[in-house]
Order: structure tokens, then C-alpha cells, then sequence
């Protein structure tokens, strides 16, 4: 079975190259463009890998990834981070919220990919 | 009355009305009109969009060649379409997309569309073309003669776009050209001076002559004051410390028409945050915690923040007591560095002891200073 990855992004032009891409790649990917519908697809379609963008109006990246880890709604899952700011200190609390990996913006799509196969090889088998 | 004389009036009258109903009309029409060709360039454009961007796409992936890419764009829409979402892309991603997005611009019905863009009267058009152009690798020289005499358009869009086309080309002499053109003029937003200064240092070769440029301007008193402002600014951003001896300089003589106290605000906070020491003598030297200024007393008590020292006390308790909120929140954050706290405590004035008292409690912590 395909592995299931969310986008939360509300950048359009972004999410649509990068759901073309993996779609591509035989991912099934489902995209959501806010933070607060973003929560409620992670509890519904329980994805294996979540891309979640930092910058969104409303309940942002950040938000998304603490409320995650509060509910622990992705305990057998993975969420790699797109963010434009590259601050230590932030990329650091991002990681102390559990998220598995970080990519900066602009995206490198081929690094994106790649990051995307080594978080789901890593994931925990699901019983 | 004269009967001849009411029938020419009501005759007069009903000509009169019959005019302005028609003008009315054509007016309506053309209104109506306007409407329907929105909607149908709005729908056309959407249709443009929706077939090129998969397009687009299999470009980016190797799946068609530029070439093939080119064939499909048959319209202006699709020209259009074409470019608005390469822009944005160019600007999102990174790496082999990145290159192949850059190279795309420089298909020949891109060239075309804006070559004429810049040469009609639309205002669209003219700052969709400087877009273009200053997307380019490199401006062409065909266009320079125009995007020059863009340096004086009414509109600070097109104004700001010329600009940065200018400053893409690369002639040395043209940028520093555009460059003073624009820094010269008034009325112009942050964000724009700082995207230009930007973009012409990041292009200059020389970064030490790209550095005395800009400083020129901020110790020219003929550069509206603002813009000053908005290059001192951007100094530590572009990480210029080695103008950190003229900003000190300029800080005991800057112009004599820094009304608003906003250019001697900015060489605080620029001092600041290159961390020059030299900004202890310069704000005793100058008493700024004593400006009337507000934004002069806010740069001090946040430059103290930052650099806390016991011997700063007296000031910031001066500036702990200020008229203005905002200065006081960030001197009194300031003297949470402060190791007596319980004596300070006291000779805040009383009607700002409520929120001292939060400060205090807090660290500050719900307070953005920023």
C-alpha cells in the first residue's frame, strides 16, 4: 500500500509542485492549506508523514506541531518541517516538539524527496 | 410671456435631458462592458493557468523539453500565466528547478510580451515588463533607454520595478546610476529601499566600494531623510562593520533636519547591533535618553536591554519613568539585569508601579519588544 503523506502548506504554488512530485512518485498525498484543518486531517486520515510549513495565517506550523505532540496524534508518524527562518533556537524547539527533519525554504524538491524516503523508512512498523 | 420663447426653452431643456440620458447610457454600457471583458480575461486567464501549470511541471521534471514547453504557449494568457507562476517558483524553490525556472525566461514569447509590455501605456504591463526584467539574468541592452526614463514614472511601483531591472544589468556604471536616481527621490516605502540597496550590493564585486556608496548617501544631506534612515538600517543587515567609524562619526554631526529624531534612532540601533562600544561615550556624549524624541529615548532603552551595565542605572531609571509606554516597558525590561532590584523598585514612579510590578513578576515574558 501507498504510504499516505499530508501537506499543510498555504502556499499553493509550492503545494502544487511538490503534490505533482510525489504523487509522481506514488505517494498518496493529500493536501490541506490551513493549520486548524491541518490538525483535524491528522486525526482523521492518520498519515504516515506529515510536511508541514512553519508561516501559515491562523494557527501556524509551530502550533500545528505542539498541539500534535500534546494530543500525541503522530506517535507512529513523522513530520518534516518547511520553514524560511533558519534561527537555531527555533529549528531547536521544533525539534524538542518531536518533528523528525527540516528543510529550509526555498525547497529543494530532489532534497525534499529525499529527506521524505529516509523519514518513512525510518518509521516503526504499525500493528 | 412670450410663447416663442417657452417652446425654444422647453425644446433647449429637452435636448439637455435627452443628452445626459444618452451619456447616461453609453455610460452604463461601457461599464457593462468593462464588466463582461474582466470576467471573460479573468476566466481566460484561469483556463491559461490551468493548462500550463501541469505543463510547467513536466518541464521542472525532465519530462518535456523547453522547446515543447515554448509550443504550448499560443496566447497572450498562456504567456501571462506562463510567467506569473515561473515568478513566484523562482522565488519558492531551490536547486535544478531553480535553474531551469530562470532559464525558461528566456523564451522568446516572454521576451517579445514584455518588450512591448514596457513600451505601451499600461501600467500592468510596464511593471509586469520591470518584473520580468529584473527576474532576467540579465537586463538587456535594448530596454535600458526605457527603464531609465521608468525612473521618473508617477507610480513608486514602477519606479521601485525600473530600479531593480536597472541594477540587473551588468553595467556598473548604469546601476550606481539607477541606484542614486532612486535614493534620491522622496516618498518611497522601507521595503523598497531596502530590496534596491539590497540587490545592488548583493550584485556589486567590489563589496568595500558597494559600502562607501551607500554610506555617501547617508552623509549627503540632498538624500531625503528617510531614505538615510532606511540605509543605515540596512548597514549591519549587509553585515558593513567596517562603516561602523563613519556611523560614529556621523552620529556627533548628522543633518541638521533630522526632524522626527528618526535618523539618529537609526544610527542607535545600527551601532547596536554591530555591538560598537563606542555607542556608550556617543549616547552619553549626545544625552539621547534626555530627546525629545520618542523614538531617540526607545533605540537607548533598547540598546541598554542589550548591553545592560550597573553604571546605566540612573538612565534607565529616567527612561523606566518616561511619558512614553513603550520606552518604559523597555527600560524597566532593562532593569531586570539590574542586581538591586528592591532599591530600584522604589524610585519607579508610582503610577507606572502596576506595570513594573508585572515586568518584575514576569521577566517580562509576555512583552514583545520588538
Amino acid at each position: 500500500m501507498s504510504k499516505r503523506i499530508l501537506l499543510i502548506d498555504d502556499d499553493s504554488n509550492v503545494a502544487n509542485y511538490v503534490k505533482f512530485r510525489l504523487q509522481k512518485k506514488g505517494y498518496d498525498l493529500h493536501h490541506i492549506d490551513n493549520g486548524l484543518d491541518g490538525v483535524e486531517a491528522i486525526k482523521n486520515l492518520k498519515p504516515d508523514l506529515v510536511i508541514l510549513d512553519m508561516m501559515m495565517p491562523g494557527i501556524d506550523g509551530r502550533e500545528v506541531a505542539e498541539i500534535v505532540k500534546e494530543k500525541n496524534l503522530m506517535a507512529l508518524s513523522r513530520i518534516i518541517v518547511l520553514s524560511g527562518k533558519e534561527e537555531s533556537e527555533e529549528v531547536k524547539a521544533l525539534f524538542d516538539l518531536g518533528i523528525h527533519d527540516y528543510l529550509q525554504k526555498p525547497i529543494n524538491i530532489d532534497n525534499l524527496v529525499i529527506r521524505i524516503e529516509r523519514a518513512l523508512t525510518s518509521l516503526p512498523d504499525k500493528e | 410671456m412670450n410663447p416663442d420663447v417657452d417652446s425654444v426653452a422647453i425644446y433647449v431643456i429637452q435636448i439637455v435631458l435627452f443628452a445626459l440620458i444618452s451619456l447616461f447610457l453609453i455610460l452604463m454600457i461601457l461599464v457593462l462592458f468593462r464588466r463582461v471583458m474582466l470576467k471573460k480575461w479573468a476566466k481566460k486567464l484561469k483556463d491559461a493557468e490551468e493548462k500550463i501549470l501541469p505543463i510547467l511541471y513536466e518541464f521542472l521534471d525532465g519530462d518535456i523539453t523547453k522547446e515543447e514547453f515554448s509550443r504550448n504557449l499560443k496566447n497572450r494568457f498562456e504567456v501571462i500565466a506562463a510567467f506569473k507562476n515561473t515568478n513566484v517558483m523562482i522565488d519558492n524553490f531551490d536547486g535544478e528547478q531553480k535553474v531551469k525556472l530562470k532559464n525558461l525566461l528566456n523564451l522568446s514569447q516572454f521576451n517579445n510580451y514584455f518588450k512591448n509590455g514596457l513600451r505601451s501605456g499600461s501600467t500592468i504591463k510596464i511593471a509586469q515588463a520591470c518584473m520580468y526584467y529584473e527576474k532576467k539574468d540579465q537586463t538587456e541592452d535594448s530596454v535600458i533607454h526605457r527603464l531609465k526614463s521608468l525612473q521618473f514614472h508617477h507610480y513608486p511601483v514602477i519606479k521601485y520595478g525600473a530600479t531593480l531591472a536597472l541594477i540587473n544589468t551588468d553595467d556598473q556604471n548604469i546601476r550606481d546610476e539607477a541606484l542614486k536616481k532612486f535614493v534620491m527621490t522622496g516618498d518611497i516605502a522601507s521595503m523598497a529601499v531596502n530590496d534596491v540597496i539590497y540587490k545592488y550590493c548583493n550584485l556589486h564585486n567590489n563589496r568595500t566600494k558597494a559600502a562607501n556608496t551607500l554610506f555617501r548617501y547617508v552623509s549627503d544631506k540632498s538624500t531625503p531623510i528617510t531614505n538615510a534612515e532606511f540605509i543605515v538600517r540596512m548597514i549591519p543587515v549587509l553585515g558593513f562593520y567596517q562603516l561602523a567609524d563613519d556611523l560614529v562619526t556621523f552620529f556627533k554631526f548628522p543633518y541638521p533636519n533630522d526632524i522626527n529624531g528618526l535618523l539618529t534612532s537609526a544610527l542607535i540601533d545600527a551601532l547596536s547591533e554591530i555591538s560598537d562600544v563606542r555607542l556608550l561615550d556617543l549616547v552619553h556624549e549626545t544625552k539621547t535618553w534626555r530627546s525629545k524624541h520618542t523614538v531617540v529615548r526607545l533605540s537607548t532603552a533598547k540598546w541598554i536591554q542589550k548591553f545592560y551595565s550597573p553604571d546605566l542605572d540612573p538612565i534607565l531609571l529616567m527612561l523606566a519613568n518616561d511619558p512614553d509606554l513603550d520606552v518604559r516597558i523597555n527600560a524597566q525590561m532593562a532593569l531586570l539585569h539590574s542586581h538591586d532590584i528592591a532599591s530600584l523598585h522604589k524610585k519607579i514612579d508610582g503610577k507606572y508601579q502596576q506595570e513594573w510590578i508585572e515586568i518584575k513578576d514576569t521577566g517580562g515574558s509576555y512583552v514583545d519588544t520588538d
